[in-house]
């Protein structure tokens, strides 16, 4: 896989990170449940700005970034907070395989991203009731 | 008269070091020639054989895991226990990466007979945990970086995950 096949899919990652992080923001209260609102507003900040980063990074390489797809995958059932921290949970499980492919296909400051990246996802999942795993990401 | 560790040489622990990594990733070891690594980004012209660079590599890593190993079981009681997963942790990533229960018995750098507080051990760990990272950055064969880059992800997870008053002091 080359370096701009790499970032077109951490970017289509990206993508559904946003909007899925808007989604489970959407289903939470900032008041009645302010420590995961605030967790899930902070993993979409860091998720778009990936983004962004992604994008600035492609067009550089002069490719065309993939676009967001029309709509992503969610449950029906996100009316409990169970159900928004296991979605977020998987989310960065998700994030974290898909860091890892990153850092095997890059090299220099674009894989120390990736790795950073990868810590980032491993480490944002634990806010969500995620475990602490042997190799996160493989 | 002292007690003998464990002898382990760098040769022996590096070559079981590959055999490990190899049944870790389910591959066959020509997967771990960064030559046959369609991930590898090495360059074939390199005077250097790459997996030479590996090889060094994945030594270094063994040490520096040993070292934290030792480290973390010299923390005194009660504290100790907070560290119990981050032993375990350490062990799994040498098993992973092929080194023998002889190199996880070992402890080179710190005494047994000597403790080490718990503050110290946790800023060992984030050391750890930076080498680690840096370890995949360097890494020629593209398995080998993504293998180090979760065992780095993983020690952040497992930090994170300290109990607050753990290493306070």
């Amino acid at each position: 896989m080359s370096e701009v096949d790499a970032l077109q899919t951490v970017l289509a990652a990206e993508h559904a990170a946003v909007h899925v992080y808007g989604a489970l923001g959407g289903q939470t209260s900032a008041s009645a449940q302010p420590g995961l609102y605030a967790a899930l507003q902070d993993a979409h900040a860091v998720h778009r700005d990936r983004r962004d980063r992604v994008v600035a990074q492609l067009e550089g390489l002069d490719a065309t970034p993939v676009p967001a797809a029309p709509a992503y995958e969610l449950s029906a059932d996100l009316g409990s907070t169970a159900a928004v921290t296991a979605r977020a949970r998987e989310l960065e499980a998700g994030c974290a395989a898909t860091y890892g492919f990153w850092v095997a296909s890059t090299t220099g400051a674009l894989r120390r991203w990736a790795v950073e990246s990868l810590t980032d996802a491993a480490v944002r999942g634990l806010a969500f009731g995620a475990e602490p795993e042997e190799l996160p990401g493989i | 008269m002292p007690r003998r560790q464990p002898s382990v040489t760098r040769r022996t622990t590096v070559g079981v070091a590959l055999l490990g990594l190899a049944a870790v990733a389910g591959c066959d070891l020509d997967d771990l020639d960064p030559r046959s690594d369609p991930t590898s980004p090495t360059d074939p012209d390199s005077s250097a054989p790459p997996e030479d660079a590996d090889t060094t590599l994945v030594a270094g890593v063994v040490v520096d895991l040993t070292g934290l190993l030792a480290t973390v079981r010299a923390v005194p009681r009660p504290e100790r226990a907070a560290f119990r997963p981050l032993a375990r942790l350490h062990r799994q990533h040498l098993l992973a990466l092929g080194a023998d229960e002889a190199v996880t018995a070992a402890s080179p750098s710190v005494p047994a007979s000597e403790p080490v507080a718990a503050a110290e051990a946790v800023r060992q760990e984030r050391r750890l945990q930076g080498r680690l990272a840096t370890a995949a950055v360097a890494a020629q064969s593209g398995e080998l970086a993504r293998l180090l880059a979760a065992m780095s992800a993983a020690v952040a997870q497992h930090l994170a995950a300290l109990p607050g008053e753990v290493g306070a002091r």
